[in-house]
């Protein structure tokens, strides 16, 4: 048998056990570790020295990291290409490549948005008629008519004002920042422990809530077995417990799969609306936008299948899925 | 009025190519990254796992080389060719693994290999003699021999994929095929 053969034979039978699902889980990886790349890039080894020095002084002083410091001068927040999203009123937002932000609310006295992941630029127009927040884990921008930057990061929310002033709520006060000024807060607060009745030992027994890689693991193999229901489970449980993971706007789109794998049209769709809103401009956007129109159609309501089709034309007419789109928009 | 816009939109709905979805990604839109990457990932993920000849490893060489690759797009000269830039980053991540591996054969020979499943039962046994050889031999021989031999690339084609000259690559495979006939004959 000539090598010609032989190579043609293990062409026609080694192939990878490869799916949607596999794919998409490794394309959640590699942007997690751009992201980790990244970062690492932006932190300068200089950064470290500062860094550990700081935290050893920090330490020596018995500085509580809970507590929001505010400093007179803006820490440098690493430039990147941004995707812009317009608001109604005209307000602006310029997201890095790792940043995802929702609208919650957009109305005429209130606008409400939520950022889960990165960093991103707020313009906002000044409006005294209409409350302007942004939410990103346990802390509250409240915006005064400014221009500001909000940046997750490892565990915590740091806010540079460029224009104007701002409110911040988060670390258990409230404080007021004008411009020039950040504060940088941890992400999820921690209040001060409460005198409690319970003995200690019993807290020590409070079982911890599964990570959430246990939760997807649990998730997969329910999937991979057809447990729907337990996939089902697992999948809402970690969507529960970690809402500002970013890995959530993936276990929206599995969630899809499964409720469609289920024959339940309807909650499919509603799980990739889901994933789309929680992360509008992520890997999984496009696709869950177009999947969210077709389950609509599966499901039989035309009229949402039509605005989801429409929604997805306007915004990728390029698009992967626009072919499909088509008929579904007319 | 919908007759005039018809046309427009079937127009609009052909898929971007390779070099705009590039252009794209190097101004920060993930989302054309996620479309090269998709369009790409069966076919990188076969090959890699063809020349590793393990599917456990197949993961973990995809994000190194899909990182990599997202990281360095500006480097990448000619936009349409992305295809070919992105195997010769996938190579050099199966090249440092193959010659890890290598390193620690001791290791893996204790361990016992597994070698890559045939969908056809009657073929796994040539399938376990081809890849029990093809661990024996150098990575900078092997990988030129499956990249021709088993996925059909041309001779040009694997030259620039591993980076050498032609004659190189010739020589290469030319040494493989020596090596793996001896290895298979001998059984």
């Amino acid at each position: 048998m000539t090598d010609k053969d032989l190579g043609a034979r293990v062409r026609k039978n080694v192939e990878p056990d490869w799916n949607e699902l596999r794919e998409q889980r490794v394309l959640a990886r590699i942007q997690e570790s751009k992201r980790a790349r990244l970062a690492e890039k932006k932190t300068p080894r200089a950064f470290f020295v500062v860094a550990a020095a700081a935290v050893v002084i920090a330490g020596a002083f018995g500085l509580s990291r809970l507590r929001p410091q505010v400093s007179p001068s803006p820490a440098p927040i690493a430039s990147v290409t941004p995707a812009k999203m317009s608001l109604t009123d005209g307000s602006e937002v310029a997201l890095a490549s790792d940043a995802s932000v929702h609208i919650d609310e957009q109305g005429e006295e209130q606008v409400r948005l939520t950022q889960s992941a990165g960093e991103a630029r707020y313009e906002v127009v000044p409006n005294p008629k209409r409350h302007f927040s942004v939410r990103a884990g346990d802390v509250t921008v409240r915006v005064l008519g400014t221009a500001f930057t909000v940046a997750m990061v490892k565990g915590k929310v740091r806010v540079v004002v460029h224009r104007g002033r701002v409110e911040v709520e988060g670390g258990g006060k409230t404080t007021v920042l004008a411009l020039g000024e950040t504060l940088e807060v941890p992400a999820v607060h921690v209040p001060e422990p409460a005198a409690s009745p319970m003995p200690s030992s019993a807290l020590d027994k409070k079982p911890s809530p599964p990570t959430i890689e246990a939760l997807l693991q649990k998730a997969d193999e329910a999937r991979a077995a057809n447990r729907y229901d337990d996939a089902t489970t697992s999948l809402r449980a970690m969507i529960a417990s970690y809402p500002g993971d970013p890995r959530v706007a993936s276990a929206w789109f599995t969630l899809g799969r499964v409720e469609r794998a289920r024959g339940r049209q309807a909650a499919a769709a509603d799980a990739f609306a889901h994933c789309h809103k929680f992360a509008p401009h992520g890997a999984l956007a496009e696709d869950a936008m177009a999947e969210e129109a077709v389950s609509w159609k599966s499901a039989g309501d035309s009229a949402k299948a039509r605005d989801a089709a429409k929604r997805y034309l306007k915004l990728h007419p390029g698009g992967a899925h626009a072919a499909r789109m088509m008929p579904l928009s007319e | 009025m919908s007759d005039m816009s018809r046309p427009e939109r079937a127009l609009s709905a052909v898929p971007l190519d390779d070099a705009t979805l590039v252009e794209q990604a190097r101004r920060g839109d993930d989302r054309a990254f996620a479309t090269l990457y998709r369009r790409h990932a069966r076919y990188v993920a076969g090959v890699v796992y063809r020349v590793l000849g393990n599917d456990g490893e197949v993961d973990d060489v995809m994000q190194e080389a899909f990182t990599d690759a997202a990281l360095a797009l500006d480097d990448l000269r000619e936009p349409a060719g992305f295809r070919g830039w992105l195997v010769r980053i996938v190579i050099n991540r199966i090249h440092k693994r193959l010659s890890k591996r290598r390193r620690f054969r001791f290791l893996s020979r204790a361990i016992e290999l597994v070698h890559p499943k045939a969908s056809d039962p009657r073929e796994q046994r040539m399938v376990d003699e081809l890849y029990e050889a093809l661990d024996a031999i150098p990575p900078d021989v092997r990988v030129p021999w499956v990249l021709h031999h088993v996925e059909g690339e041309t001779l040009p084609e694997v030259a620039k994929m591993c980076d050498v000259s032609l004659a190189t690559i010739k020589r290469r495979i030319a040494d493989a095929e020596v090596r793996l006939e001896r290895r298979l004959h001998d059984r």
